[in-house]
């Protein structure tokens, strides 16, 4: 069964540092997209490339994965989502799981069959269709803002050639890679 | 009287679709082959037959939403795929808690027999309908007399134990004899307050010029309508067919000879001015053939219908600018839904309900694509 591939992230910065790692260090290619109507567009090629959406803002990015759970409802390809926010780890993963839930169990959401959420204990969301796709959700949260990781790094402001070398020894770097390659794996 | 909910079961690719709530402005979104079209078609089998199945300008929607389309043989495939079911029910419950029901029944008798031997026993049915009942059904030809007249009474027991409980009005039975499709006891004819403009159904923009003269309405509407097309100075029926009078030609020429796009609005804004005559209107795609312009203007021209309670609509659409326009208008929040229909992989429909402030929330902040993947 076929992989759908999709990265959901805040901003466009943190997108293209996605881009930039998936190119550099797991040699993926990907498509950055900053509205949800493209995104879905690329969506319904047959075999459409990761795709790297930046929802523009905290509140946006937890609105489209729930637009998007629902509209892939009918996918007849497996769905991996990497879920990137800069917040507290918990805090982005219960939010995620309350919002979800709370929105399956709208009665005019999924009718007439609702499908089944489930969670792992390493930030897994599992939504099981019965006759449809499974979408999985890899939760990954940037303790302080990427921006701010970066800029402390280079002690200057991002700039588009940085090198993901000089990143290689810092923690939440390698956390990063780890999750990014479970979504694309 | 306003739909208020909608329940369809084997119709189409729809196994079991249930609608509740619905509003003044319900559009159906999806990809193709998702059952929009069903449940347009169900809901106007099942609100007219009330009216023996004919909309509000005559028009037998039976004949043209079920039958016509390929002869009565594509019935069974095309309207009850699922090959467990054995009938089809519609049903619509209206504000007043009355509620219109069908059954369309599809007894399982298949190979051939001789034509006189069918004939009876279709006789027994015929008989029966004719005292008792209207009934749509599909009567094929079966191996033997005995076997006919099993299934026969089969049937007859189940139209006799759904009789105690239902109206006359709620089933009806198409039947064939010598090889011709017949719908029995439809001879009473009656207007139901719907039109449909879709598939197979060609509503007259003659007759809806007719109605509208004969209410009184025609100067108003044409006088508006002249206002949003300014080359259009007057429409007029001249023995029997339309003729548009245009600023700058001498001569008027035939609507049949306009472009789609001008027909369509032209049928729109009789439609929807016609007044009493009609309560529900359902639309296939109405976009079609309409400039961005046409689109805005019969959207808000919905919504102002709508609004002041006066007629209920029924649409499906693939356009993203028809959507648009429709959420742009403040006046369509307490009155719109959008429902998206998906199909699963195994076939089966599943469908979400978004209110005016999901959608637009969906189209103007999320930047979604209203229509679905």
């Amino acid at each position: 069964m076929s992989t759908l591939t999709l990265i959901i992230c805040e901003g466009k910065s943190d997108a293209e540092f996605f881009e930039k790692i998936l190119k550099e260090k797991f040699q993926v290619k990907s498509k950055i997209v900053d509205e949800q109507r493209k995104a879905e567009k690329i969506l319904r090629n047959p075999t459409p490339p990761t795709i790297i959406f930046s929802a523009g803002g905290k509140p946006r990015v937890y609105k489209s994965i729930k637009n998007l759970v629902s509209k892939l409802r009918s996918e007849k390809s497996c769905v991996k989502i990497g879920f990137f926010v800069d917040e507290n780890r918990e805090k982005v993963f219960d939010r995620l799981v309350s919002e979800l839930k709370q929105y399956i169990q709208q009665p005019c959401k999924f009718h007439p069959v609702k499908p089944k959420l489930t969670t792992s204990v390493d930030g897994e969301i599992t939504v099981k269709f019965d006759v449809g796709t499974t979408i999985t959700i890899h939760v990954y949260a940037i303790p302080e803002s990427l921006e701010t990781q970066l800029k402390r790094k280079f002690n200057e402001k991002i700039e588009e050639k940085l090198s993901l070398t000089l990143l290689e020894n810092e923690m939440w770097f390698k956390k990063l890679c780890e999750k990014i390659l479970e979504v694309i794996k | 009287m306003e739909i208020k909910s909608l329940l369809i079961e084997n119709y189409g690719c729809l196994k079991n679709f249930k609608l509740d709530k619905l509003k003044r402005i319900n559009v159906f979104v999806g990809r193709n082959n998702t059952g929009k079209s069903s449940v347009l078609e169900a809901l106007t089998l099942a609100y007219s037959s009330n009216a023996y199945y004919y909309d509000a300008m005559g028009n037998d929607l039976l004949k043209n939403i079920l039958i016509n389309r390929k002869g009565l043989d594509d019935v069974r495939s095309r309207y009850i795929i699922n090959v467990d079911a054995d009938k089809g029910m519609l049903m619509v419950k209206l504000a007043n808690d009355v509620s219109f029901k069908v059954e369309i029944l599809h007894p399982k008798i298949t190979p051939n027999i001789p034509g006189e031997i069918s004939d009876k026993a279709i006789h027994i049915i015929h008989k029966y309908v004719e005292q008792r009942i209207r009934l749509i059904e599909s009567i094929r030809p079966a191996k033997t007399f005995d076997g006919i007249v099993k299934e026969l009474l089969g049937k007859l027991s189940l139209i006799l134990s759904r009789f105690e409980n239902e109206t006359l009005s709620d089933v009806c039975v198409i039947t064939r004899l010598h090889g011709e499709n017949k719908i029995l006891r439809r001879d009473k004819r009656n207007h139901s307050p719907i039109i449909f403009v879709g598939k197979g159904v060609d509503v007259s923009v003659e007759n809806l010029y007719a109605s509208l003269g004969y209410k009184g309405k025609l100067v108003d509407v044409l006088g508006r309508f002249g206002e949003k097309h300014g080359y259009v100075k007057d429409i007029r029926m001249i023995e029997g067919e339309l003729f548009v009078f245009q600023h700058g030609l001498d001569k008027p020429i035939p609507l049949n000879l306009m472009g789609d796009g001008f027909k369509a609005t032209l049928l729109m804004d009789f439609l929807i001015n016609l007044g009493d005559e009609i309560k529900v209107v359902v639309l296939e795609e109405p976009e079609n053939h309409l400039h961005p312009g046409l689109i805005e203007h019969i959207t808000h021209e919905m919504v102002a219908k709508a609004k002041n309670g006066k007629i209920q609509f029924f649409i499906s659409t693939h356009t993203n600018e028809f959507l648009e326009n429709l959420l742009e208008a403040e006046a369509g929040k307490e009155i719109t839904q959008i429902i998206r229909m998906y199909r699963m992989p195994n076939g089966d429909i599943n469908y979400e309900v978004l209110d005016w402030f999901e959608a637009r929330e969906e189209l103007t902040e999320l930047k979604a694509d209203l229509r679905g993947l």
